[in-house]
């Protein structure tokens, strides 16, 4: 899993990288003004290299101010089929009221996707709603759509400027839904390293073109095996000012995950799972 | 008075509590050495105290509930230990408190890439809709709180040989029972007992006065049965298939001068289930035809007769935001010619709304039965805080009303509010 917080049109993080990669897939917006230097932008950005195959040790951590944080621990195993398709599976291990729940995704390559979880409490494995767009994943900042592949002609892209977000020189990008059924967004704005094609930011707009309700930052990425991962991020509701810490705490690229790993039996049994972990 | 369970398994439970509890901390142990693996601890703490509004015999109740493991792993082996502690309490003219010590899951299993195979006490929980799962029968019903909780707070390990295969997108799943557990009774004071044998009332019945000072005597049966499920997922459509020949885990209670005898008669049962996603919903289906439903002739002839359930349910999140529901029709019917003390048809309609707001920090439920051939209500709302990792703080209602022979109206008298707490570890 590429951790890419962000990726402008993208994969959605459990698909191919990380929980940030899912963001950052759906951040691209532009109204009817979309360009070409934008679309293939969007594009890079999307077939940027992650790997076939996976494997990462993921801490979400959840803050508020005045409150205690929460933390959940979550693996996360991503394996890329030949033809496009996307198996992604999540095992949570903490806490122990989630502990052992699964979620298993499996998205075709023509965009079509069916999801299960896994209930310790009921031992039962369950299907649901993979379409579902919005909804808060484990109480996070993180909507479901934020976790879903989202390819890059879903939006309408345009190169709106260069802004530095740190020390890096960053293209900004703007994603607009073509339908605007499809996402619970108006509008997304990334800030595009142009050397790792990761988003180092990302703005999203729900119900206002002007005025953003989330933002996404990258707090540390760098090359593991030579792909380019985010490895520290927060998510940022900007009217509660609660937050979402993503880290990923381990990442293993291709060593091979097998297809088993991403079926039923892997889904309600946790010790197979346990094997492939980072 | 403190009394101990009639399935309270004595030396073995206790000593499964004593053995895993002393010592460990309540995070628990856990060791990772290569292959092996082990953890223990304690699993789950609860307590609850409730107010019982118009009973005349009862003003309160209370609970207090803890649940001990140890799991390990070595090569292509898995073991698990495991038991429960139950105090159940009763204020009012019938107080009484009852404590229970019960096996959790206790087994051995061995496993290989499509394979598991399982020998002892576990929990098997076969069916896909919620609460009232047709083609659930081979698990151990615990109904001593009736339908106060949710269905796996309902459902206790039972002893059993389980074999599961994996292929492709299938499971194929065979289960049997070697001796025959029956399902966790209420103390017989307790108002949430299906028997009471001072006003004489029956669940299921209602009023039947000549039953007033009738002794009610357990069953004793041997073993519990079998059944396979074959089930397959992986495309647009989930099913299954399953053939059962299990004693029902519940009692059904024989008529008979003086005595009301528990029985529970073997039953097969042929079940299909299915579940898809469509028009953003997921769907749920359960049918199962049972060659043994028993009943009780206006004559109080002890029968069983074939009987027919089904339920049809949809999961969907209106606005696609984060409220939860999940609304549920249920149809039963007997197939008896004969007038009989029962009801033949029963249709009802049942769900859930689950409300998480606060960024999950506090959630919002509503649990609900209501009968659509006879009147019968029964609601559940419930406001938790569940802002502290692990724990819940809750305070909920649980408010009956119904026809004699409904749940609704045998537990009419039983409206309370509760609060509580508990916590997973």
């Amino acid at each position: 899993m590429t951790t890419t917080p962000a990726r402008p049109c993208g994969r959605a993080w459990h698909m191919r990288g990380g929980l940030v990669g899912l963001l950052a897939g759906l951040l691209m917006c532009a109204q009817a003004m979309a360009d070409d230097a934008g679309a293939k932008l969007a594009q890079r950005v999307y077939d940027r290299a992650d790997g076939n195959d996976a494997s990462s040790a993921v801490t979400m951590t959840l803050t508020e101010e005045g409150r205690a944080p929460r933390s959940r621990s979550l693996f996360l195993y991503r394996l890329s089929g030949a033809s496009g398709e996307v198996s992604t599976l999540i095992r949570f291990t903490e806490p122990a009221d989630i502990e052992g729940t699964g979620l298993l995704t499996l998205d075709a390559a023509d965009g079509t996707s069916n999801q299960w979880i896994y209930l310790p409490a009921m031992q039962r494995v369950r299907r649901v709603d993979a379409n579902r767009k919005g909804g808060r994943f484990v109480n996070s900042d993180y909507y479901y759509e934020d976790l879903r592949d989202r390819k890059p002609a879903m939006d309408a892209h345009r190169i709106i400027g260069r802004e530095r977000v740190g020390k890096i020189e960053c293209e900004v990008l703007e994603s607009v839904p073509v339908e605007a059924s499809n996402s619970v967004y108006l509008r997304r704005v990334s800030w595009i390293d142009p050397a790792s094609l990761l988003p180092m930011r990302v703005d999203f707009f729900e119900k206002d073109m002007d005025k953003p309700t989330k933002r996404l930052i990258v707090d540390k990425h760098e090359q593991v095996k030579g792909y380019w991962t985010v490895m520290d991020s927060t998510l940022t509701d900007l009217g509660s000012g609660h937050q979402t810490r993503l880290t990923v705490n381990r990442m293993v690229y291709d060593r091979g995950l097998p297809a088993r790993l991403f079926g039923s039996k892997a889904l309600e049994e946790e010790r197979t799972e346990k094997e492939f972990r980072p | 008075m403190v009394e101990f369970g009639r399935q309270a398994r004595g030396p073995l439970a206790t000593a499964l509590v004593v053995a895993l509890v002393a010592g460990l901390p309540m995070s628990g142990l856990a060791a990772d050495d290569g292959g092996d693996a082990f953890a223990a601890g304690v699993d789950k703490l609860w307590m609850e105290a409730g107010r019982i509004f118009d009973h005349p015999d009862a003003s309160g109740t209370g609970l207090l509930h803890g649940a001990v493991s140890a799991k390990g792993s070595s090569g292509a082996f898995e073991y698990a230990l495991g038991a429960r502690f139950d105090a159940n309490a009763q204020f009012g003219d019938r107080d009484f408190t009852r404590t229970r010590v019960d096996y959790g899951e206790n087994y051995l299993r061995w496993r290989d890439d499509a394979t598991r195979l399982t020998v002892g006490a576990q929990n098997v929980l076969w069916g896909r809709v919620d609460e009232i799962s047709p083609i659930d029968r081979m698990s151990r019903a615990d109904l001593t709180r009736v339908i106060l909780d949710k269905l796996p707070e309902r459902r206790r390990a039972v002893p059993a040989v389980r074999l599961e295969r994996f292929a492709d997108d299938f499971k194929i799943d065979a289960v049997w029972l070697p001796t025959f557990d029956d399902a966790v009774m209420p103390d017989r004071r307790s108002v949430w007992n299906p028997v009471d044998t001072r006003a004489g009332r029956l669940l299921g019945i209602g009023d039947l006065p000549l039953m007033k000072g009738f002794r009610v005597k357990d069953a004793n049966h041997d073993t519990g049965g079998g059944g396979v499920r074959l089930t397959r997922g992986g495309d647009e459509l989930d099913y299954g298939f399953s053939i059962q020949r299990v004693r029902q885990s519940q009692p059904y209670y024989r008529v008979t001068p003086g005595v009301l005898q528990a029985v529970h008669p073997y039953s097969t049962v042929v079940g299909a289930e299915l579940e898809a996603e469509r028009l953003g919903a997921t769907w749920r289906m359960e049918a199962a035809w049972s060659s043994d439903v028993p009943v009780t002739t206006r004559g109080f002839q002890y029968l069983t007769k074939p009987g027919f359930d089904m339920v049809v349910g949809a999961e969907f999140f209106p606005g696609d935001a984060e409220t939860r529901v999940t609304l549920q029709l249920g149809g039963h019917r007997t197939f008896v010619e004969q007038r009989v003390l029962e009801r033949k048809e029963i249709y009802t309609f049942n769900g859930e709304i689950e409300h998480p707001f606060a960024h999950g920090r506090w959630r919002a439920d509503l649990r609900f039965v209501v009968g659509l051939d006879e009147r019968d209500l029964y609601l559940n709302p419930k406001l938790s805080y569940t802002g502290i990792d692990q724990h819940e703080i809750y305070i909920a209602a649980h408010l009956f009303d119904g026809a004699q022979k409904t749940l609704g109206g045998f537990y009419d008298r039983n409206d309370l509010v509760m609060v509580g707490w508990q916590a997973k570890f």
